[in-house]
């Protein structure tokens, strides 16, 4: 009410007078109250608040101006940003937002500006700009320098390095290592660890656990589980998800490549080189070569939203998921948060966030559109494989890439036609299922034709022609471009002698340069951090993803940088960092409770207890009812077109019985058992799941056709063999060993004897059906859903 | 500054004393911030919240916004440029509505003949004629309706209401998603992102299903009798009771027996709410269940009010993606309309009987409008995208009645007055359930994250 009648009598009064002369007076009297009113709430110091970095309650707030600049050009309404946000000029910027002012409070506005803009006010400032001190961001621990501290007693071996500062830790607290699980216990545990597969309870035998250990790490699973780790904070799927979803039918050869990649122990500084800059590294074969462009798939992989109209916004939102990623994965950094102005918490200015953007602008991700009905929809890029295989692919893609693509799309709907046609027609040579198969079979020629053009590809990318920096945008939006940046790193990060962006390329081989350097704070921190996590649970810094302010601090930060300077002096070799973490006494503690006076355990008095991951439930499943493809898979989306494919139903269900890894993971649509626990967000850095426990997972242990089927099967294979008349413990004790592989205690045997009497429907013995029950129950337990 | 808190020291009875529902359970020391503390910012006007997903974009000036000039301007080009066009190679002239106009109920709204059965209850709504959002092409549209944001990977509104106010009952999931698209986002629509997975809703599928019957995903057993499964819970959470014994008490074990045991319940329970057949023949008619072309839309309104009288939290309903008339807007509309006009009153005329209309916010919307202008690559020339004006509805749950929010411009194309955008909207849903959008807040890589992001306000002058 108030703010009506004020409104009422100010133009009552604008109508009934000439301006005064005096421009105080017309400020005091209308322009002040004004901005107080609407403008206060969120552009003053009295209120606490500079939306945009503008204050509006001096004058000097408004000539210095905010993120944008000045606010107001005296007598020139048209060329001031507040005018233009207050009449609602402009799209992106409208004052106040919950609605326009008032016909009369404009007029009196644009007449202040347009005489001139009188503002009495003496004193006051501008916004303080928070200016990041890169000096004082450098004190933050993961940005100093890694200390290297001889360790006393544990020359030499890591696994004693970890037992000493693990245990010193607890000592200081009256506390000590648990005792050692049980060989059992271990076995199992370490087998799931490095290689997702459950261990056979019959076939331990009686070698060492060294011994154990050496043959997981050399088996081809443990590039399947630790290649899993990794695709989690690559944020792997193969198709694009979002509001166009096509398939990345060639996503796979990365995901292969990096599973071979640890199996072969490729030192990690070039594993990720490879991945940001594998198209500019030398290279002496022409399988180097390959695998170099495959691997920059990492970063293609991302959901980008295709039908983004605005090719700008689309190009740097690509950017922003490529370095959100990078930033998360590799430094532990949320540099998305860069994007809009300077980081709110970590040292990390809105200038290096578009001197790394200059990096990717400069980087061929997205290919030209392509023609045809669906031009708007953009497409990512690819490099072809093998001799002379990348010229080979682009003349082929600058040919016949709409047809093929079509042809893809084509020979897709044919055959779709063919199976209709089929469940719905009895006959078997009904004129239409004739005529459907000789349409698939020109669709399959027509296809078949242009693939024996196309060499083997990847996707994979490229410089661009012309490189060059990139302005900042303020506030992040695409269209108001601030200063151009040249390109570089995070200043935070930097250190003496660090690479410097050749400008006439991308830049991206030196920033793998830079961020494998062994001076980067980083890099090997974060990485040596995430393996530790994979095996103690938790990570020693718990935010495994951010390193920065708002993330934890290392619990034990002297051990943190001892294992980076070592992982770097021993070449940045994962496997032998596996071997001396798995073999220390800390990591063969049995599990336990927390003290009291530790209570989440971070000075490791204990082991955590973990639940398997989705993939290892699926995986061992498959392993206990002796149905595991143990081959790696290709090529699996060859049948889709290369189109927009969430709307494909059942023909997106494309599973077979290879390892979890191995299933095509289709952003809309992922298989049940990782939808149902906790499996990475396939659609961004994942470094640690989630820890749930909802009802729909004890559903699927109960109902689903997957469950059922395996416990069907273990029953019908493993012990078809069991005579009715078997002793009842006994065949609980072997099936309980099979499937969580320890013998069960007398307790879980007599309550599993007792299950079995009870839940008898026929005549007396034991029936198939009566095992199969035994093993779906000893599968929904936690005995067998967590490892110890 | 994370999210981790200390293990309880006594988990059974943080398991006991938590807001579990059926979707989860609230663990100390597994799950953290798995929900609010109980209680809302301040008093809520509704409880629950039942969203009809109108998936294509309805067009406004064929349904609410009536707009004579198209028919007088027929043919002729628009007098302004089209700003931030979609794909201005393929728009046309101003084209003409076809239907007949009718003022209706004592709001005196205006309402095409399209919608004979919504006109009935036209005193029962709050429209907004100015609702404007961003993304031309369906898939941003529709993340944006849902999750506020379509570049990432958001929490749907759904899991941020889950979030908030957590379950409404002991044996029911908080969040329910009715047949919703595989496309345009697929589960991102109703999932939690970076939530705790409890959050996330339970999808019924009805209208692909056997006989149109609603099914939930491993809900029962093939295999067992209700008697053998009941004895194979026990077995299963007798065995890991043993083992959280030995352990000494383990929230992460605990819970797991505690899933078993809600699995079980929800077993019970679910059938019977998700059984149409418990309804009267009156209402069924009503709905328009069992006739043509209403039945599916009927069944997927029916079970809707089942879940939201079961104290289902927040359900989600979608038509089936058939409003997007490119082309033949004289054929298809029609089409659409008919399939939904009826079941959607019915719902409302329904809650309102039950008493349940005063605390269930129904929300009716598409992701965007359409253009005033023919779209001219089809034959027989229909509407493009439009998400810079368009209408949608609520009703019940704190809104005000016969009530209509805003404008377009004379052609029905942008949103001019009392302008609504999306986040705002957002904003007032949380708003009527009595959460604030700029507190509800969830802390995922060193950064609060709200449904709203930076934006939205709240639109004052629909609430009652």
């Amino acid at each position: 009410m108030l703010k009506r009648s004020l409104l009422l009598s100010l133009i009552v009064f604008v109508s009934s007078q000439t301006f005064a002369d005096d421009g105080a007076v017309f400020f005091g009297e209308y322009i002040e109250p004004l901005l107080k009113q609407h403008c206060y709430e969120c552009h003053s110091h009295e209120a606490g608040e500079a939306s945009g970095g503008l204050v509006l309650d001096s004058k000097a707030g408004w000539t210095v101006g905010g993120d944008s600049g000045p606010a107001i050009v005296p007598r020139e309404p048209g060329k001031s940003l507040l005018w233009r946000a207050v009449a609602y000029q402009n799209d992106n910027l409208q004052m106040p937002p919950e609605g326009k002012l008032t016909a009369g409070d404009l007029s009196l506005l644009k007449k202040w500006i347009e005489s001139g803009a009188f503002d009495p006010r003496t004193g006051g400032q501008a916004a303080q700009r928070k200016t990041i001190d890169i000096a004082v961001g450098k004190q933050w621990w993961a940005f100093r320098p890694m200390a290297q501290q001889q360790p006393r007693k544990s020359q030499g071996s890591l696994s004693l390095l970890v037992d000493d500062a693990v245990r010193s830790e607890l000592a200081e607290y009256q506390l000590t290592l648990s005792p050692p699980a049980a060989r059992n216990v271990l076995i199992r545990r370490v087998t799931y660890d490095l290689t997702g597969l459950p261990p056979n309870y019959f076939s331990f035998g009686d070698a060492s656990y060294e011994q154990i250990v050496d043959q997981l790490l050399a088996s081809r699973h443990f590039g399947e589980k630790w290649g899993r780790h990794w695709l989690d904070v690559a944020r792997y799927a193969d198709s694009n998800g979002s509001s166009f979803n096509p398939p990345f039918p060639q996503a796979w050869r990365y995901r292969n490549w990096l599973i071979d990649s640890f199996n072969a122990d490729l030192p990690i500084d070039r594993f990720l080189q490879m991945q940001i800059a594998g198209d500019l590294l030398p290279y002496e074969t022409q399988q180097q070569r390959d695998d170099s462009l495959i691997a920059t798939g990492y970063l293609l992989l991302g959901s980008k939203v295709l039908g983004t109209f605005d090719k700008e916004q689309l190009t740097l939102d690509v950017i922003d998921e490529q370095l959100d990623t990078i930033g998360k994965s590799l430094l532990g950094m949320t540099l998305g948060c860069a994007r809009c102005h300077d980081h709110k918490f970590d040292p990390i200015p809105q200038r290096d966030y578009y001197a790394l953007a200059g990096i990717f602008s400069s980087t061929v991700t997205l290919d030209d559109r392509l023609g045809g009905p669906k031009e708007d929809e953009s497409d990512w890029s690819r490099r072809g494989l093998g001799e002379g295989g990348d010229e080979q692919l682009q003349e082929f893609l600058s040919e016949h890439r709409y047809a093929w693509i079509k042809a893809t799309s084509k020979r897709f709907q044919a055959a779709k036609k063919v199976d209709e046609t089929q469940s719905s027609d009895e006959s078997e040579h009904s004129k239409e299922l004739t005529a459907a198969r000789e349409e698939l079979a020109k669709a399959d020629a027509t296809l078949a034709e242009f693939r024996s053009k196309l060499p083997p590809y990847a996707m994979a990318v490229r410089d661009q022609v012309r490189p060059g920096d990139v302005a900042i945008r303020i506030r992040g939006v695409a269209a108001s471009h601030g200063d151009v940046v040249p390109r570089g790193f995070l200043q935070v990060a930097s250190f003496e002698g660090q690479p410097n962006v050749n400008p006439s390329a991308s830049g991206r081989l030196e920033f793998a340069q830079w961020l494998t350097a062994p001076q980067n704070p980083l890099t090997a921190r974060v990485f040596v951090n995430r393996i530790w996590k994979h095996l103690f649970r938790e990570g020693l810094v718990r935010s495994v993803d951010n390193f920065g302010t708002t993330g934890e601090q290392p619990s034990h930060p002297q051990l943190l940088d001892n294992l980076a300077t070592q992982f770097i002096a021993n070449g940045w070799k994962l496997k032998p960092l596996v071997r001396e973490l798995v073999v220390s006494q800390t990591y063969r503690q049995s599990v336990g409770s927390p003290p009291q006076s530790d209570p989440e355990n971070r000075l490791l008095s204990c082991q955590h207890r973990r639940r398997l991951d989705p993939e290892e439930i699926r995986d061992t499943l498959l392993v206990l009812s002796g149905r595991l493809d143990a081959t790696s898979g290709e090529g699996m989306l060859d049948s889709l077109p290369i189109s927009d494919v969430s709307n494909l139903g059942d023909y997106l269900k494309i599973q077979d019985n290879r390892r979890t890894i191995y299933q095509p993971v289709i952003r809309t649509l992922e298989p049940d058992v990782l939808q149902l626990f906790d499996s990475a967000n396939n659609a961004m850095v994942t470094g640690a799941r989630p820890k749930t426990v909802v009802a729909p997972q004890a559903l699927y242990f109960l109902n689903s056709s997957f469950v059922q089927s395996s416990a069907e099967r273990i029953a019908a294979t493993k012990f078809e063999d069991t005579p009715r008349d078997a002793s009842l413990s006994n065949v609980v004790d072997e099936t309980f060993a099979w499937i969580a592989a320890r013998p069960p205690t007398d307790a879980e045997r007599r309550l599993l004897v007792d299950y079995l009497q009870r839940q008898a429907d026929g005549p007396p013995g034991l029936t198939r059906h009566d095992i199969m029950k035994l093993c779906q129950t000893i599968l929904g337990s936690t005995q067998f859903q967590f490892v110890e | 500054m994370t999210n981790q808190q200390p293990h309880s020291l006594n988990r059974r009875e943080a398991l006991r004393s938590a807001a579990c529902g059926f979707g989860g359970l609230a663990l100390a020391g597994l799950t953290s911030q798995a929900s609010l503390a109980a209680g809302t910012h301040f008093a809520p006007k509704a409880k629950r919240v039942v969203m009809l997903f109108m998936h294509g974009g309805v067009s406004q000036m064929d349904s609410f916004d009536r707009k004579p000039i198209l028919n007088r301007e027929h043919g002729k080009p628009l007098p302004f440029e089209l700003p931030g066009l979609i794909r201005p190679d393929r728009l046309g002239k101003v084209f003409g509505v076809k239907w007949k106009w009718t003022q209706h109920g004592e709001c005196g709204q205006w309402v095409s003949e399209l919608f004979p059965h919504t006109a009935k209850i036209i005193d029962k709504l709050c429209l907004i004629k100015s609702l404007h959002t961003e993304g031309e092409a369906h898939g941003q549209a529709v993340l944006r309706l849902h999750t506020g944001e379509a570049a990432f990977v958001r929490p749907s509104m759904g899991a941020w209401v889950s979030y908030g106010l957590g379950s409404g009952n002991d044996d029911l999931p908080a969040y329910v998603a009715l047949d919703y698209p595989t496309m345009h986002g697929g589960v991102r629509l109703y999932g939690s992102s970076f939530l705790p997975a409890k959050h996330q809703a339970m999808p019924i599928k009805l209208a692909r299903s056997a006989n149109k019957l609603p099914e939930i995903q491993n809900l029962s057993s093939d295999l067992l009798s209700a008697t053998r499964q009941r004895e194979q819970v026990e077995a299963i959470t007798g065995l890991s009771r043993l083992h959280a014994t030995a352990s000494g008490g383990d929230a992460q074990l605990e819970g797991v027996i505690e899933s078993y045991e809600l699995a079980y319940r929800m077993q019970s329970i679910a059938p019977e709410v998700l059984d149409l057949g418990r309804e009267t023949q009156e209402t069924l008619a009503m709905y328009g269940v069992d006739q043509e072309p209403t039945d599916v839309f009927a069944r997927q309104c029916l079970l809707a009010r089942r879940m939201a009288e079961a104290g289902v939290r927040f359900i989600q309903v979608a038509t089936g993606y058939h409003w997007d008339h490119h082309g033949n807007i004289e054929l298809n509309m029609p089409t659409s309309a008919a399939q939904t006009d009826k079941p959607v009153a019915a719902l409302i005329e329904d809650l309102d009987r039950r008493g349940l209309l005063d605390d269930t916010l129904v929300v009716w919307a598409g992701e965007f409008g359409r253009t005033p202008v023919a779209q001219i690559d089809r034959g027989n020339p229909g509407r493009d995208h439009n998400p810079h004006g368009y209408t949608i509805w609520m009703a019940g749950g704190g809104v005000k009645p016969g009530y209509s929010h805003g404008a377009t411009d004379d052609f029905g194309y942008l949103a001019v007055e009392n302008k609504v955008h999306m986040h705002d909207l957002h904003a007032t849903i949380l708003h009527l359930l009595g959460l604030d959008h700029e507190r509800l807040t969830y802390r995922y890589a060193g950064r609060d994250f709200r449904l709203t992001d930076v934006y939205g306000r709240v639109v004052d002058e629909v609430i009652a």
